[in-house]
């Protein structure tokens, strides 16, 4: 082995960054600090002897439930309908494939707000479905269902990216010879398919978690920010920073209470992730 | 059981047309270069040709036995296993789970699938790896698991495809063996798709030879080796071939095959062409006896049957000598001993003589 092909090797003799030019390491670390500096900011700012009264407070507790059994629910939703989705996109032809991968990415790139606009048309008082809804007493706007709505539509995208991607990823080697061995459709799924592509559904699922549990400016709009209804914690969060002034630190405090159910996820999926098949 | 087909089968521009028949317990090795329909004619018996937005049509019959494998039989109710070069073993599952994945697929109990799975990884002599998972397992491993786990779902006909393909040599030749002993002891028909002749020597005794989607030779293995049609198999299965048409009866003229080389007349045993027929002469390159040269082509060299001349363009070691190819007769290898290339000469640019006895050579008329 020459040197140069030593050097590769991280943790071989020279360079533990192996052979990326050095000069890089500058904007690397601008990067880091780009997405941790603010967090870093949050903690100092952070008034901690009102913290424990601030997270444990009956408001900050009513939204942080809601949160989590909302976001939950999307994240079901999302698995049911995505799967399915990603399944479609994955097996369908090149130019189909484009196409239904574009429109699954556009909740992806739009503001949320145009989102909870889009939803509004759709299933508002005046809405496309809204009329024929209401005169079946049903509301769905500024309810806890428009909140999961809301989450579904911007959370969705992400797993359907994911798991497509791993489906593709996996192809259909696998699937052919479990059929060649008497396994029908269903069975070569659920026995098949499905295990193949578990650790990109898994981490699917977590991002799909997490994006419907920071939702905000669809189910701002939509949703709207009644107490104990559709105030999630991003809606208690904000509430609380435009509140009479004093309420600021509640919002940061609030605010660490999410960042820190946000890094339980993450750190869940690796926890998971480590002793995956591989 | 018999497997019998006969098919015309379109994917994309493609078409493959082809007949082709296996007895129980018989392998019938197909040769083929890339893209000559091999893995369409596997497909279309497998019955998974149209899978992934790809549009094939299928018409022609495929029996199995008193069985027709049409369009409306999905490839899990054909009773056709696969075997392919790479496993496909099923990550998740152990070496154990694997094999009983066929049987539990088609309804079998749990206790009586795994019974059935720890009998045939016993019979590949894999019984004490069954609680490995796939990446435990080395490759001639898993390739052994794979052939289990086929036969475990009872297939009436098993479909190898290039299955030795990425073994090392050792590995592959025990799969080989393993293959041959399969073959005596199931009675199902096997197809096997292949590039290396030894496949076709040591497994099967009829080949079919497959080019841009038409049967172009089929026969006993040993002809379709020993006297190749086309130019495809004469390279894998390391012969020379020489086509031409015959000058008169029992001679064939080979045209000269650049600007500057001279034909050649060819005799031998086999087919005795009449004058007009046109036909092959194959010859082994070790057959060949090299000659220091050069004699003049008015002494008779290059006008004597199964004689030319030719300056050496390149040579390749080979155990126990070289081979070499002439700038005039660049198809043309020849194998030369060690001894025997000192003695001649033997070095680049060097002009030598050739010749190969009559009795070394065979001659067949074109189909």
């Amino acid at each position: 082995m020459s040197a140069a092909q030593t050097a590769a090797h991280p943790g071989a003799a020279g360079s533990v960054l192996g052979r990326i030019p050095s000069w890089l390491a500058v904007p690397a670390a601008l990067g880091a600090l780009v997405l941790v500096l603010p967090f870093i900011a949050l903690l100092a700012r952070l008034d901690w002897t009102g913290v424990p009264a601030a997270i444990t407070s009956p408001a900050a507790l009513q939204a942080l439930t809601l949160s989590l059994s909302t976001a939950s629910i999307a994240t079901v939703v999302c698995v049911i309908l995505g799967v399915p989705l990603a399944l479609v996109i994955a097996r369908s032809p090149q130019w189909l494939a484009a196409i239904l991968r574009t429109l699954t990415t556009l909740p992806l790139v739009l503001p949320p707000l145009v989102g909870g606009i889009a939803l509004l048309s759709l299933l508002g008082r005046g809405g496309i479905f809204g009329g024929a809804l209401s005169a079946a007493g049903i509301q769905i706007p500024f309810t806890t269902v428009a909140v999961v709505i809301a989450q579904v539509f911007v959370a969705l995208p992400f797993l359907v990216i994911s798991a497509e991607g791993a489906l593709r990823t996996a192809g259909t080697g696998h699937e052919l010879v479990a059929a060649s061995l008497g396994a029908g459709r269903f069975t070569v799924f659920r026995r098949v398919t499905l295990p193949l592509v578990a650790p990109g559904l898994v981490a699917g699922t977590v991002l799909c978690f997490a994006r419907a549990l920071g939702e905000f400016g669809a189910t701002a709009l939509f949703a709207g920010n009644a107490p104990g209804v559709t105030r999630t914690m991003p809606l208690a969060i904000y509430t609380a920073f435009n509140g009479a002034g004093v309420q600021e630190d509640t919002a940061i405090a609030l605010s660490l209470l999410l960042i820190m159910v946000a890094v339980a996820v993450l750190l869940l999926m690796r926890g998971w992730r480590a002793d995956a098949v591989r | 059981m018999s497997l019998d087909v006969d098919i015309r089968a379109r994917v994309g521009t493609f078409t493959l047309e082809a007949a082709i028949a296996a007895a129980p317990g018989e392998v019938l090795a197909v040769l083929g270069p890339n893209g000559s329909g091999k893995s369409t004619l596997l497909g279309a018996i497998a019955g998974h040709l149209d899978h992934v937005g790809r549009q094939a049509e299928v018409s022609g019959r495929i029996a199995l036995g008193d069985r027709m494998l049409d369009r409306s039989v999905p490839p899990e109710r054909r009773r056709v296993g696969l075997l392919g070069q790479h496993t496909t073993l099923f990550p998740h599952l152990t070496a154990l789970d694997n094999v009983a994945f066929g049987p539990r697929a088609q309804g079998t109990p749990r206790n009586e699938a795994a019974a059935i799975a720890r009998r045939h990884l016993g019979d590949v002599g894999l019984g004490d790896l069954a609680d490995r998972r796939p990446a435990q397992l080395s490759g001639g491993q898993r390739q052994r698991v794979a052939l289990a786990r086929a036969l475990a779902a009872a297939p009436d006909a098993l479909l190898l495809d290039e299955p030795f393909a990425a073994l090392d040599v050792q590995t592959s030749a025990q799969a080989r063996r393993l293959v041959s002993e399969l073959r005596d002891r199931v009675s199902v028909p096997m197809v096997l798709v292949t590039h290396d002749p030894m496949d076709a020597v040591m497994l099967a005794a009829r080949t079919v030879v497959l080019q841009e989607g038409r049967v172009v030779q089929e026969g006993s293995t040993r002809d379709v080796l020993g006297h190749p049609d086309s130019a495809f198999v004469a390279a894998i299965a390391g012969v020379n071939l020489v086509a031409g048409v015959a000058e008169r009866e029992g001679v064939l003229h080979a045209a000269a095959p650049t600007a500057s080389s001279l034909s050649t007349t060819w005799i031998g045993r086999g087919d005795r062409l009449q004058r007009g027929e046109s036909g092959t002469a194959v010859f082994s390159p070790g057959a060949v006896r090299v000659h220091a040269g050069p004699i003049a082509a008015s002494e008779g060299v290059g006008a004597a049957p199964n004689t030319w001349t030719g300056t050496v363009a390149h040579l390749e070691p080979i155990p126990g000598g070289v081979r070499l190819f002439t700038v005039e007769h660049p198809d043309i290898a020849v194998d030369s001993s060690s001894m025997a290339a000192v003695d001649a000469g033997i070095r680049p640019e060097a002009v030598l003589n050739f010749s190969v006895p009559e009795d070394d050579v065979s001659v067949r008329r074109s189909r």
